[in-house]
């Protein structure tokens, strides 16, 4: 393995620089312009997607290897963005997830593949900057470039686990459900299903566990064995008939 | 990990960036595009 010329500290400058923007889910775009200054003298082509990815490309497709890298948050427009550096700790918000990673993946690229880095040389390598990652964002960025670039193979890169490897992991699926009944009010509708009562109550009843992933045991993945999304959204339906307090029947095995 | 006062170790970042060119590296050389053409 090949020697890298990346040095720490000047990975910590680009992320602090990078957590004090902000950079909600769906306000990415301000991050994504950074990126595009900082990285305008850089090897390879970038280019921003319909996603509104910045994508960096070190050769044309095929690509052997995609690092997605996600640069939105969770936090809102009002939140003080401010990093502090003390005994050896970055700490703010947004430092760990994601900014860490985004200022790793620059530095690696620009310094840490070797000659490879300093030539310029074409590579089998994408590196992607996402956005959509967190909360309703539904992984939309990281979607986006697997569809449209597929890679035979993908990194995600997230700065709290930057020193870990994790070969597995269970899988994402959001659903959206509206649940609607009879009842309500407490007075005028007293003796009527309610909604948030319907939905409690399907939400805590058991589902079937499912078997833990190992590295032999990966197909079909273990979230493709639990309940459909449809067969979950058929045991948060109200029922129409019988009181809100009465218990409810156990949800049928799917 | 999603708190406003998160925090994160400089040298983990050492270890992370290190850890990402060997895996870089290691993929990349282990299929070169000479070799898949």
């Amino acid at each position: 393995m090949t020697d890298t010329a990346v040095d720490p500290a000047a990975i910590a400058p680009d992320a602090v620089a990078l957590a004090e923007l902000d950079g909600g889910t769906g306000r990415e775009r301000v991050r994504i312009d950074w990126l595009l200054r900082r990285l305008h003298d850089a090897p390879g082509g970038r280019r921003v997607d319909d996603a509104g990815n910045l994508v960096w490309a070190f050769g044309p497709p095929p690509y052997r290897l995609a690092v997605l890298v996600h640069v939105d948050d969770v936090f809102g427009e009002a939140t003080h963005r401010r990093v502090t550096e003390r005994d050896g700790w970055l700490s703010g918000p947004g430092i760990g997830d994601n900014a860490v990673a985004i200022a790793t993946a620059v530095a690696v690229a620009e310094h840490g593949l070797g000659e490879h880095s300093l030539a310029g040389r074409e590579l089998p390598l994408v590196i992607v900057f996402t956005v959509g990652e967190e909360g309703l964002g539904g992984l939309r960025g990281a979607r986006h470039a697997c569809r449209e670039l597929a890679p035979e193979a993908v990194l995600a890169l997230e700065g709290h686990g930057i020193d870990r490897v994790f070969t597995d992991a269970v899988g994402s699926l959001r659903v959206q459900l509206t649940v609607t009944g009879p009842g309500g009010h407490s007075w005028w509708d007293r003796g009527r299903p309610s909604a948030v009562h319907e939905l409690f109550r399907s939400a805590c009843q058991p589902r079937p566990r499912t078997a833990r992933p190992t590295q032999t045991q990966r197909s079909p993945p273990a979230y493709r064995r639990s309940p459909s999304a449809a067969a979950r959204a058929r045991t948060c339906m109200p029922r129409t008939s019988g009181s809100a307090l009465t218990p409810s029947p156990p949800a049928p095995a799917s | 990990m999603h708190a406003p006062n998160e925090r994160i170790r400089a040298d983990s970042i050492a270890t992370g960036a290190s850890q990402l060119s060997a895996v870089l590296q290691e993929l990349l050389e282990l299929t070169p595009r000479a070799a898949r053409n």
